[in-house]
């Protein structure tokens, strides 16, 4: 069967919504362009495009609209989805291998310029009566489900503290970054508490900032290989979780990490994801998030991924390194986050990756999560790509 | 090649301005409780589920969040969202379309949900959609734009208001056969050209009334189709097409040029030669008459400028060669981001020989039609037959 | 560029008025009169609560109404000190309470305690804590009919 490959992978820099003062559709363009030169084609060698964004992150009913000419899909076939960045990834999987394009755009930003947008759009995505009027957003249902965590695992503020010292040190080494500060366990400690367990310099930024990937069919990606690694994607998974947070137990494991990544390590023929991922890249928006994802994501059991952090496993130079680009916590452009965690694993094994490049990276997952609602009614995506052998 | 695709299970809610007795979840699990039954399957069988709404409509951001659970968030199955304004519908099922066709699943839902009912003003949400650097201000809604466009063709091709009246008069007649049409009334050409004038050339009766309602469709393979065994109908080809928002800028004017190009797309995919001839009844997502006509004629029922007198030969009625709306159409039921999903639900229904009171007997080729976002920015055409060949 | 770029501001305001469906309103009518009423499952005989029209477990349709006590544990809670547009002034607690005789549990404020120091905040909110319900003087029929739960 043809594989599907990733030919092109361009990101804008990323930085503060405050001080890039372009609309989304000039991002989606530059990011576009990026991944069109990468690719070495033009925008007629495009069949179809597929966007993410959210309506009211951008502030404009439709917003698709003016993405779609951006990300070239004139008189082409072009959709949006309104999830985050990475499940465009599948979608545009899915439009090559049912035979119906060779090539395919996928785009995704994030410009939205404050917390108070974020929380207030995250606000009303709750239910007009039970949730929405206990003033619950994505932080405050997130700090819940890390406190529950926090609690039953008894992971202490220090070690969460530690997560977040080591995603800024990685993002200091990232070009694409948005945060670029050296923090240490103490300030972090001493940072702020916005929701109790979580902590000011715990919490991701609101970025501003496009990706764009292009996926193509094996033969055509052989047929324009340059001197370009080309990376394959060998696996994808996609699952969803209730919104019913209060239901017993849903809350200590994060349920579509689990089940999406069972679907892409079976479709990737992966049993033992330690051993055979070289690296990833996951969208933890705070710490506790980001423990609770390597255990849904099988790199240890559940419970364990203290552990894992603590041994070194993680860590830019361990045996699988997580988040080499910095992760979520400092660069997230908000609803195409993901696509910027799948750019940035497909930048690894496509050995792209400027100044945080893993050596040996040849198989690596990314993996994106749709948290509007925190974890009610949360949706995961991962992405498992391998380079060219 | 692409993997064979059929629907096999269609499943509606009722619709009115109104629906007070289902939350925005509960009507979402009717439509797909009787898309279920309708297909003889259970939740638990359903591989994935592709979402579509138009979130402002509802007041609610990303109201697939709550409605998860009606898609099977519980069970954590593969669920996305789909966001292209009132083509929403037809990118959904598009989507869902391209999960079965790639092999990814075997059975897939198309779910729409849309509560135009809970704003108190549908035409401010719609003045979101514009550009708001230039378009905004001039407080355009959707029935504005379709106005200019109406005078555009009356200019171009001498069409007449009688025309367009004649055109919702049928609507209204079909839509007398539907238990699921949100407008019940029978209306003459009289009754049309006398109600008050909304934005002229448009009058009140040619508007389309804003609708809840829920649809819920399921595709199948084609190993699936012979193992359920039960009325099916084949997806025998489907194409979208994405042009500039600006509908001045748009190649052809009147003459949608990209619905055309479209048709001709999907034409030779199905190996259609004479449109008038081969096909059977279309559902058409048409809001205002004046989309009948740039519809009809773009897709090669007549010639450009002849729609009028197509639809004066009385084609179009039941009973007649060609068909259009059985279901009473968008004029007389608008869920606005469901009315695509809706259109081919109802295509599907006339292929399973299941639409009762609005069969169109013998009817072996329906064709669906759907478009949204800034007047056809979007277009899709999908093509449903009894057999494959 | 030398000059300000020009950003347009602008506020989105649209009225809407969101339908609570048979099931719900049963729920607020029996709220306003200081009952909290559950909803259990034909099939896994589970009390749902918030109550809603279908099981999302069976997807069996619900109708069998069960009142519950306002008197709970906390499964999960935070402890709120940012300031956010339209919530309550900080510090504020919310979190998600299993109410005696409900299988799952309800999101709400966790109120009557001085949060003002978060270290003794994080001593009087613990998980397992048991809590009770506050009831507002004048019920409206809404879920802030309960003001807020409080430890026992």
């Amino acid at each position: 069967m043809s594989r599907v490959a990733i030919v092109g992978v361009g990101h804008t820099v990323y930085s503060d919504p405050g001080s890039l003062k372009e609309p989304y559709w000039k991002l989606d363009f530059e990011a576009a362009s990026a991944a069109l030169d990468d690719a070495g084609m033009t925008k007629g060698d495009i069949d179809a495009v597929i966007t993410a964004s959210y309506d009211l992150y951008d502030g404009i009913v439709i917003s698709a609209q003016f993405s779609a000419g951006a990300a070239c899909s004139w008189w082409k076939d072009g959709t949006n989805l309104a999830e985050d960045g990475a499940f465009a990834i599948p979608s545009a999987y899915m439009k090559i291998r049912s035979g119906m394009y060779d090539t395919v755009m996928v785009v995704s930003h994030g410009t939205i310029h404050s917390h108070d947008v974020i929380m207030k759009s995250s606000n009303i995505a709750c239910d007009p009566f039970f949730f929405r009027p206990i003033a619950s957003n994505n932080l405050v249902l997130n700090a819940l489900q890390a406190s529950r965590y926090k609690d039953i695992y008894g992971i202490s503020e220090e070690y969460a503290a530690r997560i977040s010292v080591m995603e800024h040190g990685n993002a200091m080494k990232n070009p694409h970054a948005h945060i670029k500060t050296e923090v240490s366990i103490a300030e972090v400690l001493n940072s702020p508490v916005l929701c109790w367990p979580i902590r000011a310099l715990e919490y991701c930024p609101a970025s501003s900032g496009a990706s764009a990937i292009i996926l193509a069919t094996e033969e055509l990606a052989s047929w324009r290989a340059t001197s370009k690694k080309i990376a394959y994607v060998k696996g994808i998974g996609w699952a969803s979780e209730t919104y019913q947070i209060g239901n017993n137990g849903s809350l200590d494991k994060i349920a579509s990490t689990v089940k999406a990544a069972n679907m892409a390590y079976e479709m990737a023929g992966i049993k033992n994801p330690t051993e055979e991922i070289d690296v990833a890249e996951i969208a933890g928006v705070t710490p506790y998030q980001e423990l609770m994802l390597l255990e849904a994501l099988g790199f240890c059991d559940f419970g364990k991924a203290i552990s894992l952090v603590e041994e070194g496993v993680t860590a830019i130079d361990g045996k699988l390194p997580v988040n080499p680009s910095g992760g979520l916590i400092c660069t997230n452009p908000v609803g195409g986050a993901g696509l910027f965690s799948v750019a940035e694993a497909a930048m690894q094994v496509m050995g792209m990756a400027e100044g945080h490049q893993i050596e040996a990276a040849n198989v690596a997952l990314a993996h994106g999560m749709s948290n509007v609602c925190g974890p009610a009614a949360r949706a995961s995506c991962v992405v498992i790509m391998e380079s060219e052998k | 090649m692409s993997r064979r695709v059929a629907i096999v299970g269609v499943g509606q809610t009722e619709t009115a301005t109104k629906l007070k007795s289902y939350t925005h979840p509960e009507l979402a699990y009717k439509a797909v409780r009787r898309a279920l039954d309708d297909a003889g399957l259970s939740l638990e069988d359903i591989d994935a589920v592709v979402y579509g709404s138009m979130d402002e409509f509802d007041g609610i951001n990303c109201p697939d969040r709550w409605d998860i659970d009606a898609g099977g968030g519980w069970h954590n199955k593969p669920f996305i969202k789909i966001l292209t304004g009132g083509s929403t519908g037809h990118a959904t099922a598009s989507i869902a379309y391209q999960h079965v066709a790639s092999r990814v699943f075997d059975v897939v839902m198309a779910l729409g949900v849309q509560r135009v009912g809970e704003n108190l003003d549908a035409q401010a949400v719609l003045n979101k959609a514009f550009n708001p650097l230039f378009l905004g201000d001039f407080t355009l809604g959707s029935i504005d734009g379709w106005a200019l466009l109406t005078t555009m063709h009356m200019a171009k091709y001498g069409s007449r208001e009688e025309q367009f009246a004649l055109a919702s008069v049928i609507d209204h007649e079909h839509a007398l056969n539907n238990p699921y049409s949100h407008i019940k009334k029978k209306v003459t050409v009289e009754d049309v050209m006398k109600s008050p004038p909304v934005c002229w050339p448009i009058k009140y009766l040619e508007c389309c009334p804003r609708s809840d309602g829920a649809c819920a469709v399921i595709m199948v393979s084609e190993e699936k189709a012979r193992e359920l065994n039960r009325k099916a109908a084949w997806i025998r080809g489907v194409q979208y097409i994405v042009c500039t928002p600006y509908y001045g800028d748009r190649p052809g004017g009147v003459d949608w040029l990209n619905l055309a190009m479209a048709g001709k797309r999907l034409y030779k995919m199905c190996g259609i030669t004479n449109p008038m001839e081969e096909i059977d009844v279309i559902e058409l997502q048409a809001p205002f008459p004046i989309v009948h006509f740039l519809a009809l004629e773009a897709l090669g029922f007549c010639e450009h400028g002849e729609a009028g007198k197509l639809i004066e030969s009385g084609a179009t009625r039941m009973g007649g060669k060609l068909p259009v709306n059985p279901s009473g159409g968008v004029i007389c039921t608008n869920q606005i981001g469901v009315a695509g999903l809706v259109r081919i639900a109802e295509a599907s229904l006339q292929i399973m020989e299941k639409a009762d009171k609005r069969q169109v007997a013998g009817a072996k080729k329906a064709l669906a039609v759907g478009m949204g976002a800034s007047r056809g920015q979007y277009q899709s055409v999908m093509l449903l037959t009894k057999d494959w060949n | 560029m030398e000059k300000d770029i020009i950003e347009v501001p602008y506020t989105w305001e649209i009225p809407f008025k969101y339908t609570a469906g048979e099931v719900l309103t049963k729920f607020f009518y029996e709220l306003k009169e200081k009952r909290i009423m559950g909803i259990r499952c034909p099939k896994c005989k589970r009390v749902l609560l918030p109550p809603r029209g279908f099981c999302e477990m069976c997807f069996e349709p619900l109708e069998e109404w069960v009142e519950v006590s306002d008197e709970g544990v906390i499964g999960a809670f935070q402890i709120c000190c940012m300031k956010f547009l339209g919530a309550p002034e900080p510090p504020w607690a919310s979190g998600l309470i299993r109410l005696d005789g409900a299988d799952t549990a309800i999101l709400h404020f966790i109120g009557g305690i001085d949060l003002s120091d978060i270290e003794k905040g994080k001593e009087a909110i613990k998980i397992g804590t048991r809590v009770k319900a506050v009831w507002s003087d004048a019920p409206k029929g809404l879920i802030t009919d309960i003001r807020y739960f409080t430890p026992v």
